[in-house]
C-alpha cells in the first residue's frame, strides 16, 4: 500500500452558528487507490470535503496538499493544484451543450500551460481544434460520445452525472473528489459507474463520499467513518464491517 | 457547429451593417440624422450589453462611463487645445481608467449590492460634474462647434457636424463594437463570460478566478460606453449633464432589454424601436414616457427575452 500521504488536515473545525459541523477532524489521505468517506446523514462529510476543495472556509485547523499548505487558497487555486469537486446535486451549465460545460473545463487546463498575461492567455491562443479533440476525449471516458450538441439540462439525469464527472477529468485533477455519484442512480446506471470509477482510479486519487454501501465495499481501498463531526473510524473495508462503533452508529440502523 | 454559426452570424451581421451603410443614400436628413443618434447609441447599449448580457452584471451606473468619455473629450479639446482624434484616444484612456477605478470597488460586491454600487457611482459622478461647474459648465453643458479641427479625407475638407461625416463615423463606431464583441464572444474567452453569467460559483470551481473575467467584461463595456459617449459629443457638438443622469443609465438597459439581452443585434434593434417609438408618440403627447413604459411592460409579460432573444429561441438556434 502506497504510504505518501496526498492530503492531511490538521485540526479541522468549521463552526455554523452552534452548531459544529466538522469537529477537529485529523484527516490523511494516502496516494492511490480509492479513499471513501461515509457517515450517516449529517455527520459533517460534505462539510468536511467543501472544506478540502475551499468552498468552505474553515474556522480553525490547517490543511496541506502534497506537503504544501493549502489553508488560504482559494478554490479557484486549488482546482489549479490538481483538487476537483464533482457536486451531489448536479451543478453542470445547464443552459449550455455539453460541449460547452466541458470545454470550459478543457480549456483552462490548455491555457495553463500557456505562458503571458491574462489577456494572451486568454484570447485565442487556445485553439479550437484542440479544445474540441480533448473535449471529445473526456466524452468518451465517461461513455457520453456524440452528446456535444445536446443542452445539458435536457439530459436523462444519469448522464447529467456523467457529465460532471467527464468535466472533472477534463479539469486533469490529482485528487477527483466524487460527492455521493450514485444517488438518484438505477441499479444498471449503478454497474456502469462503479466500472468508470474503478478505471479513473488507476491513474487518479479518488475520494468518494457515498451512502451506498455496496458501492463502497465494493470500490474503496480505504474507508473513513465520519459521525458527529468527527471521524469514528478508520480502515480497510474489512475492517471497518467488524468494527462495532461503526456498526452501532451506522450499518446497524 | 460553432463555424456554422460563425458564418451565418457574419452573414446576418454584415447584411445589417450593409443595410444601415446603403440607407444613407435612400433616407430623407430628417431620419439620416435620427439613424446616426441611433447608432451611436446601440453602441453605447452594446457596451452595456457586454456586461449584462454576457456575463450576468446589471449596472445601473452607465451614464458615468458615457458621460466620462464624453466629458474627457470636451474638456481635453477645449482646455488642452486636442485635435478631434487626439481627444478621443484621451477619451479612451480616460474610460479604461474610470472602468478601472469602478471595478475594482464595485466588483467586491454581486447582485443586488453591486446594482445600488453603481447606481451610488452614478450619482456621484454626475453631482460632481454639477459641482465642478466652473470647470465642467454644470448645466449649461458647452458646444464643441467652434473648437472643432475640420478633418481632411482624401484631401477634402470635412465637419463634423456634416451629415455624411456623422452618419458613417458612427456607423463605423457600430462596426467596431460589433467585430470587437463577436471575436471576444466567440473565442475561449467569451465562454468563460457566458459560463459566469450562468453559474459564478460553479465557474470558480472549475478553477476560474472569476474577479479578473468580471473586472475585464467590465473594463470593456465600460470603455466601450465611454468612446461612444466622446462620438456622441463629437458628432453632435454638444456636451451637457443630461447624458450624466440617471435616466441615461437606465435607457441602455431597457433598450437591451426590448431587443433581447446577450443578443448581438438586440441593442441595436432595441435602441432603434424604442428611439422611433418616443419620436413618434412626442408628437402626440408631452406624457410619451406613459406609453413607453406600458409597452416595456407588455413586452415584459409576452416576450421576457426581448425581440432577438424569442427570435433565437423559437426559429434560429444559432443566433449570438
Amino acid at each position: 500500500m502506497a504510504t505518501i500521504k496526498l492530503l492531511r488536515t490538521q485540526n479541522f473545525t468549521r463552526q455554523y452558528g452552534g452548531l459544529i459541523a466538522v469537529n477537529d477532524v485529523n484527516f490523511n489521505l494516502f496516494e492511490g487507490g480509492i479513499h471513501a468517506i461515509i457517515g450517516p446523514n449529517g455527520a459533517g462529510k460534505t462539510t468536511l470535503v467543501s472544506l478540502i476543495c475551499g468552498r468552505t472556509i474553515p474556522s480553525s485547523g490547517r490543511i496541506y496538499f502534497k506537503g504544501k499548505d493549502i489553508t488560504s487558497m482559494s478554490s479557484a487555486k486549488r482546482v489549479q493544484e490538481g483538487i476537483v469537486y464533482t457536486f451531489q446535486v448536479t451543478s453542470i451549465f445547464g443552459n449550455l451543450s455539453c460541449y460547452e460545460n466541458v470545454a470550459l473545463s478543457v480549456q483552462r487546463t490548455l491555457k495553463e500551460n500557456l505562458k503571458g498575461n491574462f489577456l494572451s492567455r486568454n484570447l485565442g491562443l487556445v485553439s479550437e481544434n484542440e479544445i474540441e479533440n480533448e473535449v471529445s476525449k473526456n466524452l468518451l471516458r465517461v461513455g457520453l460520445e456524440g452528446v456535444e450538441s445536446q443542452i445539458a439540462s435536457t439530459l436523462p439525469y444519469g448522464h447529467q452525472k456523467l457529465l460532471e464527472v467527464a468535466m472533472g477529468l477534463a479539469s486533469r485533477p490529482e485528487l477527483l473528489i466524487l460527492d455521493e455519484p450514485t444517488q438518484g442512480l438505477a441499479e444498471s446506471e449503478i454497474n456502469n459507474l462503479i466500472q468508470l470509477i474503478r478505471d479513473i482510479s488507476k491513474s487518479v486519487n479518488v475520494l468518494l463520499i457515498e451512502h451506498n454501501m455496496g458501492v463502497v465495499f465494493n470500490l474503496a481501498e480505504h474507508v473513513t467513518v465520519m459521525n458527529n463531526g468527527s471521524i469514528i473510524a478508520e480502515g480497510t473495508p474489512s475492517e471497518i464491517e467488524e468494527n462495532s462503533e461503526v456498526q452501532d452508529t451506522y450499518l446497524g440502523c | 457547429m460553432r463555424k456554422k454559426s460563425l458564418f451565418y452570424s457574419l452573414m446576418l451581421h454584415g447584411g445589417i451593417l450593409i443595410i444601415l451603410f446603403l440607407l444613407q443614400f435612400i433616407l430623407p436628413a430628417y431620419h439620416h440624422s435620427s439613424v446616426s443618434k441611433i447608432m451611436i447609441l446601440a453602441s453605447y447599449a452594446i457596451g452595456y450589453n457586454f456586461l449584462l448580457g454576457y456575463t450576468g452584471l446589471m449596472s445601473l451606473g452607465h451614464a458615468m462611463f458615457f458621460s466620462a468619455g464624453m466629458y474627457s473629450m470636451g474638456l481635453g479639446i477645449y482646455y488642452l487645445d486636442l485635435s478631434p482624434m487626439n481627444g478621443l484616444i484621451f477619451s479612451f484612456l480616460f474610460s479604461i481608467l474610470v472602468s478601472m477605478i469602478f471595478g475594482s470597488f464595485a466588483l467586491r460586491t454581486s447582485g443586488v449590492s453591486f446594482l445600488i454600487v453603481t447606481l451610488m457611482f452614478g450619482q456621484t459622478f454626475y453631482l460632481s460634474i454639477l459641482y465642478f461647474s466652473e470647470f465642467t459648465f454644470g448645466h449649461d453643458g458647452f458646444s464643441l462647434g467652434k473648437y472643432l479641427e475640420p478633418l481632411f479625407i482624401f484631401g477634402k475638407e470635412y465637419l463634423f457636424s456634416d451629415p455624411g461625416i456623422r452618419y458613417n463615423f458612427a456607423l463605423l463606431l457600430l462596426l467596431i463594437y460589433v467585430l470587437i464583441t463577436t471575436f471576444i464572444m466567440l473565442s475561449p474567452l467569451g465562454r468563460i463570460l457566458i459560463a459566469i453569467r450562468e453559474n459564478e460559483s460553479r465557474t470558480q470551481l472549475l478553477g476560474y478566478n472569476v474577479f479578473y473575467y468580471k473586472f475585464f467584461a467590465l473594463v470593456v463595456s465600460g470603455t466601450f460606453s465611454g468612446v461612444a459617449g466622446a462620438m456622441h459629443g463629437l458628432l453632435f457638438s454638444y456636451i451637457g449633464t443630461t447624458f450624466a443622469e440617471i435616466h441615461h443609465s437606465i435607457s441602455p438597459l431597457l433598450w437591451t432589454l426590448l431587443g433581447g439581452v446577450g443578443t448581438l443585434m438586440g441593442p441595436l434593434l432595441g435602441t432603434g424601436i424604442m428611439y422611433y417609438l418616443i419620436d413618434f408618440i412626442s408628437e402626440i403627447t408631452k406624457n410619451y414616457l406613459l406609453i413607453v413604459g406600458l409597452v416595456l411592460i407588455l413586452m415584459i409579460i409576452w416576450f421576457p427575452m426581448g425581440i432577438m432573444g424569442t427570435v433565437r429561441k423559437k426559429w434560429f438556434k444559432w443566433l449570438p
